[in-house]
């Protein structure tokens, strides 16, 4: 080749090799997401003892997911936070509602696949909701339980009903803070300790364990359901002790979800 | 013989001026048996630039046929024309004037600039179009009356990457508007996601400069920059200029020249207006989307052509949602000469627009078909606008020196509706009644008033035999800008949050001193240093927009500018800041031509953007964003013949920047970001001949944060564009006048440019094309852009927005995108009277 040519293709190489090089870091990608219920029920049944000396057995437990997120950041200022996001990066988020047998450990698949940036991820949230998350309406039952508690030779056979909306609004105490309890804040459940790195590969796992939802509920406390006597109701508003205890114990952060990547992508 | 009947004067071509050399160029001309111009040729070459001022005038000439018996016949003419600077007047000083004041182009018989010997004989068989024997025409009889071109002092070329673009030819080849002319200069790549409307955001050789706020721009002089632009410190708003009246552009991809001020951090352009075809233009063009544009442009005959004037209305539906827009703009200026020391112009602009936007897409809801290509989210988004310019400068040689002084004023209002992120900013706030998310759509509305001046005292003389040039000058403008912006409500139209409320008072006045000092014929050391005062005075009149515990019995409630502080402690909603800085600029290029028609090049520069007023602090001293910039390049220019001329340039370039700016979609705008380093280099190339015009350019950068190493997003690496002009006459006639075509092509490139997140975009590769028949004084044209339909984006963006597509707020940055023009036809008639 003649000399010339070579230097001018060499130059044009080097200096092409000046463009088309490098990257801004990280990467986005499609996921794959699931959730499953605790790993010691079989059969449709989860028996275990609560934090208050109950057995319970759960023969139904189906909540419904509204999203799932992971965040960058851990919420550094919970007094003030009135919004419905956390104010860090979101990492991956899940926006496809599944509502998710707790009774079954097989892991139940999400209908869309998530999205993801691939950094790192030390908060997870859940979104109960069957809608938009600021909309106090919203008829979805997020929760839906049944089964039997004893105690002491006591029975308590339940069910239990709950939604997010009107049922749930929180009047804040300062007239001067009107907005200081926002509907979305009775719906997400947040910050959920995780530390997970999506990849490509990989696929994100919900687990949850209904044992925690039940740890502080006085099952004695609960009201006969009125078309029913032998069966205890949990209430769908504010009211008695474990109808208040099981509404939070859905809004526990730790004890009850947690979050992993699993490499394999899933079942 | 033949008679002058139209004569268009030369250009005066601007390194000759600012060389004060002189010239003489001979031309052979053919005159065909209509009286026009059909062939120019050189006899006698005066260098490059004097041959191509001459001929590109000289075609436009129109004379009375020469004569055999009753019969017109072709025949060919000898036209020397003669290039004078300015005379100098008394004895030579130590430094003696610049070249400056009132250069003139003689093409008179008296002179020695005529069309007074015809030098051939063409065959006596000739065809009517072939040049025909003639006798030397009589020089006064030729009708040439003596032409004084008022020509202005150029600044010096500065660097490898000082781009002079004259326009010429490639003024037929397709573009959006005249911001689409930069792309003539090496390394730019524009895109627009906010409508007809709103300024292009411009990428310049690794920088995204973004509307300008990285690239000072001004138009026969007067800057366009808007400091305090809330949508962007340094906003610059374009589409004003009618592109037919741009001849030349300037574009330094640097700060490498002291006359460069705020903003020339990636480098400045600066448009020069005139009209070369002198009568009065009408041109109407229809096409794709039930777009209109109507064109007036007078050339009054026998004045310079800086004495113009210039109106257009344009209207489309545009393209997809959401896209349509009306503009009207109107640019006029005169020119007079002030005996033979100098010119003044004044000048005036009125401009204004209203437009909408269909803003970006959620790449997801394109590819899962919850939206089309040309769709929109958001039906409120667009905006308006109006600019008026009025300026006056002189320039003329007192004694040793020649004076430049110049003012202007400008008033400008912008309204911008924008909403990039859907459903996601609206944060409940404790102190607001409770509400869900009222939608991100943001109505930014902003008017600034200027008032300005800069001014010039050149010289240059002999000293050790050879010359040196010295320029003093300064620059200082003044703003009054107010400024705010609110939240719309989703589908209602009402604002429901304030969130800026600005009352800005800003001060620039630079100083600079620049000069050339030369050790031999080729090599000379030129530069200089700026100094830039910038003065902020700053009225937030929203100081305060929220109260953690406010007063229980007179709570705020919604309103957005509070006059509380915690526990119901009142205050003024209103604080006023000032501070103000100095920045010191030296820049300096070192030019070696040891080698005939190469030059070589190395120049360092410190650049300045001035800071946002967003940011000013009380006393505390203006942070800058500063440039570093360092580039070696050679150029290379040559005739070939007379018919042939070639420029080229290689320019190798690293810059740096302290405080880089980031795009923001939560703000709407960029803010301040990390410091970035950027390398890489560019070629150009011009090749111009009798029927053709190529231009053409190629950039490759890479573009890079400091302290990470990873890539600057969005900027494009690789930018390839080339202009392509072809003209000539057809070699048919109809009736008695020879028809006239022209061929234009711009073909763009952009590589996959960066996006966050380790993503890169789609390339972009578009031609556009142009036709035009012309017949005396009409001309028929079609322009196509986007000729082969290409469905393109023409910018894409990773964020977060949530535009309630999924269930579930999206809250993880995604894929926007705004779409490019699908194909797009005009059919244009024109007709030309009373001028060339």
């Amino acid at each position: 080749m003649h000399r010339n040519t070579t230097f001018a293709l060499a130059f044009v190489a080097a200096a092409a090799g000046m463009g088309c090089v490098g990257d801004t870091g990280e990467d986005l990608i499609h996921f794959a997401a699931f959730a499953g219920g605790a790993l010691g029920a079989s059969n449709g049944t989860y028996a275990f003892e609560s934090g208050r000396g109950y057995q319970v057995e759960l023969t139904r437990a189906r909540l419904h997911v509204g999203a799932m997120y992971l965040n960058r950041s851990r919420p550094s200022d919970v007094v003030s936070d009135t919004t419905c996001t956390l104010a860090g990066i979101y990492v991956a988020e899940v926006t496809s509602g599944l509502d998710v047998d707790a009774l079954n450990p097989e892991l139940q698949r999400f209908p869309a696949d998530g999205f993801a940036t691939t950094e790192r991820a030390i908060t997870g949230e859940l979104w109960l909701s069957g809608g938009e998350i600021d909309v106090v309406g919203d008829p979805t039952v997020i929760l839906d339980v049944a089964g039997r508690a004893t105690k002491q030779g006591d029975g308590y056979p339940f069910e239990g009903r709950f939604t997010i909306g009107a049922n749930r609004v929180v009047v804040p105490s300062d007239p001067a803070l009107p907005g200081r309890e926002p509907i979305c804040k009775q719906r997400v459940v947040t910050p959920i300790g995780t530390d997970i790195v999506p990849s490509a590969e990989g696929g994100l796992v919900l687990r949850i364990d209904p044992k925690g939802w039940f740890g502080n509920v006085d099952f004695k406390t609960l009201d006969e359901d009125p078309g029913d006597p032998a069966l205890y109701r949990f209430a769908d508003e504010e009211s008695n002790q474990a109808s208040n205890s099981l509404y939070d114990g859905l809004h526990a952060s730790g004890g009850v979800y947690s979050f992993e990547w699993d490499e394999g992508g899933g079942p | 013989m033949p008679k002058v009947l139209t004569q268009v004067e030369p250009v005066f071509p601007p390194a000759a001026l600012a060389d004060h050399r002189d010239g003489t160029v001979a031309l052979a001309v053919t005159v065909g048996s209509d009286g026009t111009v059909t062939a120019v040729e050189v006899l006698e070459s005066g260098g490059t630039d004097f041959d191509e001022a001459a001929m590109s005038a000289v075609r436009q000439w129109m004379f009375s046929p020469a004569m055999r018996g009753d019969r017109a016949i072709a025949v060919k003419i000898r036209v020397p024309i003669r290039f004078v600077p300015p005379t100098r007047t008394g004895p030579e000083a130590p430094l003696a004037p610049a070249t400056s004041g009132t250069p003139r182009v003689q093409a008179s018989p008296k002179a020695t600039a005529v069309p007074t010997a015809r030098t051939t004989r063409a065959p006596p068989a000739a065809d009517a179009a072939a040049p025909a024997e003639q006798p030397f025409p009589d020089p006064e009889a030729a009708g040439a009356s003596e032409v004084t071109v008022t020509g202005r002092r150029q600044p010096p070329v500065v660097a490898a990457s000082d781009h002079r673009i004259e326009v010429g030819a490639l003024a037929m080849v397709p573009r959006q508007n005249a911001a689409g002319m930069l792309t003539l200069a090496p390394g730019i790549y524009l895109s627009n996601d906010g409508g007809e409307g709103h300024a292009e955001r411009v990428y310049l050789r690794g920088f995204d400069a973004r509307e300008g706020q990285d690239i000072e721009f001004s138009v026969g002089g007067v800057p366009v920059n808007e400091s305090g632009n809330l949508h962007g410190n340094g906003f610059a708003d374009l589409h004003f200029i009618i592109p037919e009246l741009v001849t030349r552009l300037r574009v330094v991809e640097g700060p490498f020249d002291p006359r460069q001020g705020n903003y020339a951090v990636a480098g400045s352009a600066e448009y020069e207006l005139g009209l070369e075809k002198r009568g009065l233009t009408t041109k109407y063009g229809f096409g794709s989307f039930d777009t209109h544009r109507m064109l007036l442009l007078w050339g009054p005959p026998g004045e310079s052509i800086h004495t113009f004037g210039g109106a257009e209305i344009a209207t489309t539906d545009g393209y997809g949602e959401n896209r349509d827009a009306r503009r009207a703009s109107a640019m006029a200026q005169y020119e007079g000469a002030m005996g033979k020391i100098g010119s003044w112009r004044v000048a005036g602009s009125a401009y204004a627009t209203e437009y909408h936007s269909a803003g970006l897409l959620r790449e997801d809801d394109f590819a899962a078909g919850r939206k089309g290509f040309y769709d929109t989210y958001d039906f409120g988004q667009g905006g308006g606008g109006s600019r008026f310019s009025l300026s006056g400068d002189i320039e003329s040689r007192s004694g040793a020196f020649t004076l430049h002084q110049q003012l202007f004023a400008v008033r400008r209002t912008m309204r911008l509706r924008e909403n990039f992120t859907g459903f996601l900013l609206d944060v409940q706030e404790p102190i607001q009644e409770p509400h869900q998310q009222r939608g991100d759509l943001f109505d930014l509305s902003m008017g600034e008033t200027t008032l300005g001046a800069r001014g010039s005292a050149g010289t240059s003389g002999i000293v050790l035999g050879q010359k040196h040039d010295l320029e003093l000058g300064y620059f200082v403008r003044g703003d009054g800008v107010d400024a705010t912006r609110q939240r719309i409500g989703a589908g209602s139209d009402d604002p429901y949050l304030t969130e800026t409320d600005l009352h800005s008072t800003l001060v620039d006045v630079g100083l600079y001193g620049d000069a050339t000092v030369r050790a031999t014929p080729w090599l000379s050391l030129h530069g200089g240093v700026r100094a830039d005062l910038f003065t902020f005075d700053v009225l937030d009149a929203c100081a305060v927009q929220s109260v953690s515990r406010p007063s229980q019995t007179d709570p705020p409630g919604d309103a957005s500018c509070l006059h509380q502080q915690r526990g119901g402690e009142y205050r003024e909603p209103t604080q006023r800041s000032s501070t103000a800085a100095v920045k010191l600029m030296p820049r300096v290029t070192l030019t070696v031509g040891p080698v005939r028609h190469f030059s070589f090049s190395l120049s360092y520069g410190q650049g300045v953007r001035s800071i946002d007023p967003n940011y000013i602090t009380q006393d505390v001293g203006t942070p800058f964003a500063s440039i570093d910039a360092y580039e070696g390049g050679v150029s290379y220019a040559r005739t070939f013949g007379d018919a042939l001329s070639l420029s080229a340039k290689s320019v190798f370039f690293v810059t740096h920047v302290d405080r880089d700016l980031a795009f923001s979609e939560t703000e709407g705008r960029s803010i301040l970001g990390g410091g970035t380093t950027r390398a890489g280099w560019s070629g150009s190339l011009r090749v111009a001949g009798d029927f053709f015009d190529e231009n053409a350019n190629v950039t490759l950068v890479r573009s890079a944060f400091d302290d990470t190493g990873l890539l600057v997003p969005y900027v494009p690496d690789v930018v390839v564009r080339s202009d392509t002009a072809l003209f000539h006459d057809l070699p048919w006639r109809l009736a008695g006048a020879v028809p006239r075509a022209t061929l234009g092509a711009g073909i763009s490139y952009i590589g996959r440019r960066a996006l966050p997140y380790g993503q890169r975009s789609d390339t972009i590769f578009t031609v556009d094309a142009s036709a035009t028949l012309g017949w005396r004084a009409y001309e028929i044209g079609v322009e196509v852009q986007n000729l082969l339909d290409r469905q393109y984006r023409l910018s894409e963006l990773n964020f977060t927005a949530d535009f309630e597509s999924a269930p579930a707020a999206t809250l993880v940055p995604a894929r926007h995108f705004a779409a490019g023009a699908p194909r797009t036809v005009m059919v244009t008639f024109a007709a030309t009277f009373g001028g060339s």
